[in-house]
Order: structure tokens, then C-alpha cells, then sequence
């Protein structure tokens, strides 16, 4: 990624006891020296597997950052438009939220135009000073590499992108992240994007290719099982943030090969481009819905709920027979 | 005169024509693997000329109990003979095409293949059979008798083995034989089938892997030299860095590359060369992009080096998902 130029704005928490925010802006254009910005690079990178596609609903300031990729403004006309981007920003955050310091980045990537808005923790004990030696690699480093995860919101623009009217986003507190509380600020109320209708029902592809990749599987039934049961419990689970095909590889293969195949398998049928943003609702109630069937060599067929699955135990499997520990009494004939 | 007397001026009177046909026949054969392919490391050994003893020849002649000649003189064939020894049952069947080649006559006395489909449940000795002769008793100028031949054995080293250790002692009747030496010597046989199996697969599967590797090599020096990129792709560094990773690659990955490099081409000539700088500028960071794309997790299980040049990687190919 060639890094053309970053512009910087702190949002500076108040001390008065309203605590209300401000916006000191650094009116200027930086060029980042060659160390900062591989290392700005590598920390973006790091956090790229896990972004999510949302799309413009309303309101918000998507239209006006689509307007800074796609014009090619004056140095002047440019630094107030995103001065104006973030004063909204001001306007919305979060009062729980302490200070930060927003990067603009303006890049080039393969060839491609591409736009970064990241939001990084800011310390004001950090003296901002950009006339110092080696300034840009201190801000960098302090922004992005401390003992926490600093760069916790990431914003990208790309022209194929915007010309759906979509925005890649990335956020470390995504575990929380249903566009409600912390979050529901930044891509709602300061973005204006949402969840689109299409990638809730990208949950239901992502169960199907997986479990048919699992049934698939020449590994004993008891891991088949097992893998199963990892499925649904990663897509049930409020932990996980979001639905991703690396993501959930690590989560539920031990095998090295498998996992790697896993990945291979789910990115040639293209179920998913970017990680889903998983709406725990739908997804819940399409695993309820949904049912399991085992069917026997013998003709013999069990079927259950997706949900019930951690109910049916593989206690062991033999030549010609198969002995499983099922929770519960039987209740009708 | 009696029939052993008769014999006996027979084999004198015509045992050196014999061995010089002989002669001609390994001359020729040697000719023969020398300018095909399959004149490779793993042909291990031609015989000098064997030529029977005239007390063999008599003993055969007259005496075998497991059997007899109506007309010994014509019907012993193997006055002379000589032997090809092998590694591989292939090269046995590729020995056979070759041998037509000449414009000798010859026979299959045994053919092993045949032998083991007639009686799949059996182990027991295996060689290739010829019997060779000069048509009319002609051979590129060469004038013979019509009856002269040259036997000709062709078999592994395993089956050679088998052979040598029990030829004598079973089919000459030299000894009875216990019936727990004769279970012994069914083992070995199929023990030495067993090895021979296994080392055809070992061959084939050393010979998959080179070509595999070869494959590969030339497709990243291919895209090195198409676009110029100053990365070092000398063949023996290539191959020793490519070795490092052997372990996970399998021979569909040759292709699966080509894919890869067709696919993701922009990318590869952007990112190479600084991913090369801390990696002796070597053009096989092309490659472990490759194995990062598709096998991240298997690659790290083997991965002898710092970790550091799998996360570089992996952190520009985050960047070509979202492009």
C-alpha cells in the first residue's frame, strides 16, 4: 500500500463536567516518512481478515467521505471537508468514550484508489509534535502499538465499494457489535451505514456450505460430529463478533490440513467475500429451525433439532454398529 | 554310441558357437539400453555370458527328476545365457519392448506377469524368460548353426535374490528340503513381492515429486523473468528453500500455482520483492505466498524459521481480499 498522505484530527474529551467533546483539527496535509507508514500499513493489514461489509442507509456522513474519494478537491476545500466529517463525529460520540485521534488516510493499493478513516485511541499525555525528528513513526507508534489494541474502528472506501454504496468496516469491540451501544454510534449514527438485509441471510449459505464440507469429511463420525457441533455453537454464540471463514477454520479444526481445506473449499464456492456481521436473532432462530439427520447403514434414520445436537453423545463407533448416549428419556413410542 | 556319449560330442562339438552367439546377444542388449531412456541409474546390472558346464548339461539332459527331454539337444535351451538385473518391475516390461527391436528371433520361455495372473494366490520364483536366436542362423553377417540360442533372464534385484538363494536348492534337487524351509523360502518370495511393490511406489512417488518440483520452479522463474523483478532464482538455492516446505506440497499443487499466479499476478509483482529483501532476495517468497494463500495452517506446523516472514505475508494478502 503506498500511503499518498494522512490528514489528523484529535476529538479531545472536556474536562468541564459535562465532559462534552471538541475537535482540534491539524489543518494540514502530512506525508507520513517511509517507517511510519509501513508501519500504519502493517497494522491495517493485521486487522483487514476480519472487515464487514455495511451499506449506506441514512443520514450519516457516508455521502460526504464517498465525496472526498471521488473529487479531487483543493488542499483547502479538502482539510474542511474533513473537518465537517469531523465535527460529526463530535457530535455523536459517545460520552463512555475517552479521546481519540482520527486518521484520514489517502492511498494507493495495486494499482487502486483507496480511503481509510481509523479511529485510534489517543493519549493527551502524548505531546503531538510534528516538527520534532522522526515525528510521524512516534504518533504511529503511539496511536496503534501500545500494550491494548488502539486502532479499534476502521472505515474503507474503495471504488467498487461506493459504487454499491457500501462501506468495508472493522471494529476490535465487535464481540459487542449488533449496531447497538459502543458501536451504534460510529457506523450508525456517525457513518450511517447498516447491517445489509443480505448479509444476515449470508449466515444461512455459511451453515450449509460448511456442514456440507464437514459431511464430506473422511473422518470418523465422532469428529464429523464434533465439527458439527462447532458449527452451530459458533454461530449460536454471542462471543463470536462475526461470521468468517478463517475465523471459524481456527475455531473448529484441529487438523492443519482440514482447516487449510476448509478455508480452500468455502472461498472456491464464494459463499463469502468479508467477514458477516452476525445478527444473532436471525441466526438463532434459523439454527432452531433447522434440522439434523443421521442416517444409518441399517436404514435406521435419527433426526434432531440443530440446537439439540449437544445432546446426542458418539460414545463409540464400531464395524457394524454404533453406540450413542442421547440425553433425556424417551417420552412416546 | 550312447545317448550320453552323444551328448556329450554334441556340446563339445558346438558349446563355443554357442557362447558366441552369446556374446553378440549382450552386445547387443548392452547397445540397446545404452542409446534408450531406459538406459537410467536404476538399471543395476548386466551378466557376462554363463556358459553351461558339460556335467550340467548332461545332468539336465538325463538326470533332473522334475524332468525329462525326448530330443535334449534341441530342446535345452539355455546352453548359454545371460542375465539383466533390475530395481524396478517396470523396467522389466519396458526391457520386453526393447528386445523386439533386433532382427533376431525370440521367444518368452516365462513371462512373471503371466505366471502370478494364472495363479494369483502363488509366491514363488519370478523372472522373464527369452530364448534368442539368429534368424536362419543369420545376425548382421554374422553366420550361426539354426540350432544355436541364448537364454536371456530378465528380473528385479528382489526377484534375483529369491532366485539365488533358492534356485539351486529347490529346483535341483540337490537335497529334500524340510517343509519348514519351504514355508520359509514362500515367505521370503512374498516378502521380496512385497519390497518390489514398494519400491516401484517409492520410485513413482520420487519421480512425481520431481516433476512436481520442476514445474514449479520453472513457473516462478517464468514469472520472475516476465516481469523482470531482480529476485535471485538460482535453481539449487530454489530447490533447497523448496525442500523446506516439500512435506505439505502434493503434485496437484503444480497446477494450482500456475492458477495462483495467473490470478493474483498484480499482487505478486507488487509485494515480491519486499517480502524478498529479508529473505536472501530469493524468488521462492513467490511461492510461499502461494502456500500461505491456500495452506497457512499446515505451512506453520512445518515452518523451521522465524515466524516473521509468514506474517508479512499473510498481512499483504489481507490487503488483497478487500481490493
Amino acid at each position: 500500500m503506498k500511503i499518498n498522505h494522512v490528514v489528523l484530527h484529535k476529538i479531545i474529551k472536556g474536562k468541564d463536567k459535562d465532559n462534552k467533546f471538541y475537535l482540534d483539527p491539524i489543518n494540514e496535509i502530512i506525508k507520513l516518512d517511509s517507517s511510519s507508514a509501513k508501519l500504519l500499513e502493517v497494522r491495517v493489514g493485521e486487522v483487514l481478515r476480519n472487515v464487514t461489509t455495511l451499506k449506506y442507509d441514512t443520514n450519516g456522513v457516508y455521502m460526504q467521505l464517498k465525496d472526498v474519494f471521488k473529487n479531487d478537491y483543493s488542499s483547502e476545500d479538502y482539510l474542511k471537508h474533513l473537518s465537517n466529517i469531523s465535527e460529526r463525529l463530535v457530535e455523536v460520540q459517545d460520552l463512555r468514550v475517552g479521546s481519540s485521534i482520527l486518521f484520514y488516510v489517502d492511498a494507493t493499493l495495486y494499482g487502486k484508489d483507496i480511503f481509510l478513516v481509523i479511529k485510534a485511541e489517543f493519549n493527551q499525555a502524548f505531546e503531538l509534535d510534528i516538527t520534532k525528528e522522526h515525528p510521524n513513526l512516534r504518533l504511529v507508534e503511539n496511536s496503534f502499538l501500545g500494550p491494548e489494541k488502539k486502532l479499534y474502528k476502521l472505515i474503507l472506501l474503495n471504488e467498487e465499494l461506493i459504487e454499491n454504496n457500501e462501506v468495508n468496516i472493522y471494529d476490535s469491540n465487535l464481540s459487542e457489535f449488533k449496531l447497538s451501544g459502543l458501536a451504534k454510534y460510529f457506523f450508525s449514527g456517525f457513518l450511517g451505514c447498516k447491517i445489509p438485509e443480505d448479509s444476515k441471510k449470508q449466515v444461512e449459505p455459511f451453515y450449509n456450505y460448511s456442514n456440507r464440507f464437514i459431511r464430506a469429511l473422511d473422518v470418523p463420525l465422532k469428529d464429523k460430529a464434533s465439527y458439527q457441533n462447532s458449527l452451530i455453537t459458533y454461530l449460536y454464540s454471542d462471543t463470536n463478533r462475526s461470521v468468517g471463514i478463517e475465523e471459524f477454520s481456527d475455531y473448529c479444526f484441529g487438523d492443519a490440513e482440514i482447516a487449510d481445506d476448509y478455508v480452500q473449499y468455502m472461498n472456491d464456492v464464494r459463499v463469502v467475500k468479508t467477514s458477516i456481521v452476525k445478527d444473532l436473532d436471525y441466526t438463532r432462530s434459523f439454527i432452531d429451525s433447522g434440522k439434523i439427520k443421521w442416517v444409518f447403514d441399517s436404514n435406521v434414520e435419527l433426526s434432531f433439532k440443530s440446537y439439540d445436537r449437544s445432546l446426542i453423545n458418539i460414545v463409540e463407533e464400531k464395524e457394524d454398529s454404533t453406540i450413542l448416549e442421547i440425553q433425556g428419556k424417551v417420552k412416546s413410542l | 554310441m550312447n545317448k550320453k556319449e552323444e551328448l556329450k560330442e554334441y556340446y563339445l562339438n558346438n558349446i563355443e558357437e554357442y557362447e558366441k552367439w552369446g556374446n553378440i546377444v549382450k552386445s547387443k542388449i548392452e547397445e540397446l539400453l545404452k542409446n534408450d531412456d531406459i538406459n537410467e541409474p536404476e538399471l543395476q546390472w548386466i551378466s557376462k555370458v554363463r556358459v553351461k558346464k558339460l556335467e550340467s548339461f548332461i545332468e539336465k539332459a538325463l538326470y533332473r527328476e522334475n524332468k525329462s527331454y525326448d530330443d535334449p539337444i534341441h530342446e535345452i535351451e539355455d546352453y548359454v545365457g545371460l542375465r539383466v538385473i533390475v530395481l524396478f518391475k517396470k523396467t522389466c516390461s519396458e526391457i520386453n519392448k526393447l528386445l523386439k527391436r533386433p532382427g533376431w528371433h525370440i521367444t518368452k520361455a516365462r513371462d512373471f506377469e503371466e505366471e502370478i495372473k494364472k495363479e494369483p494366490m502363488i509366491f514363488d520364483y519370478q523372472s522373464n524368460h527369452y530364448i534368442i536366436r539368429p534368424i536362419e542362423g543369420i545376425f548382421e553377417g554374422h553366420n550361426f548353426s539354426v540350432d544355436v540360442c541364448c537364454e536371456l533372464q530378465v528380473r528385479t534385484l528382489m526377484q534375483h535374490a529369491y532366485a539365488e538363494v533358492t534356485h539351486d536348492l529347490l529346483y535341483k534337487g540337490i537335497t529334500s528340503i524340510r517343509l519348514e524351509t519351504k514355508r520359509n523360502t514362500i515367505r521370503g518370495m512374498a516378502l521380496s513381492e512385497t519390497t518390489d511393490f514398494l519400491f516401484q511406489q517409492v520410485e513413482s512417488e520420487i519421480k512425481s515429486d520431481i516433476k512436481c518440483q520442476s514445474k514449479i520452479i520453472s513457473k516462478l522463474t517464468d514469472f520472475i523473468n516476465k516481469h523482470k523483478l531482480t529476485l535471485n532464482t538460482d535453481f539449487i538455492a530454489l530447490q533447497k528453500q523448496y525442500n523446506n516446505v516439500s512435506e505439505i506440497i502434493s503434485v496437484e499443487d503444480s497446477s494450482k500455482f500456475e492458477d495462483f499466479i495467473d490470478d493474483f499476478e498484480n499482487y505478486l509483482v507488487e509485494d515480491s520483492k519486499e517480502l524478498a529483501v529479508d529473505h536472501d532476495n530469493s524468488a521462492i517468497v513467490v511461492f510461499y505466498q502461494y502456500l500461505v494463500k491456500t495452506k497457512k495452517r499446515q505451512l506453520e506446523e512445518i515452518w523451521s524459521k522465524d515466524l516473521e516472514l509468514l506474517k508479512k505475508i499473510e498481512n499483504k494478502i489481507n490487503y488483497w481480499n478487500i481490493i
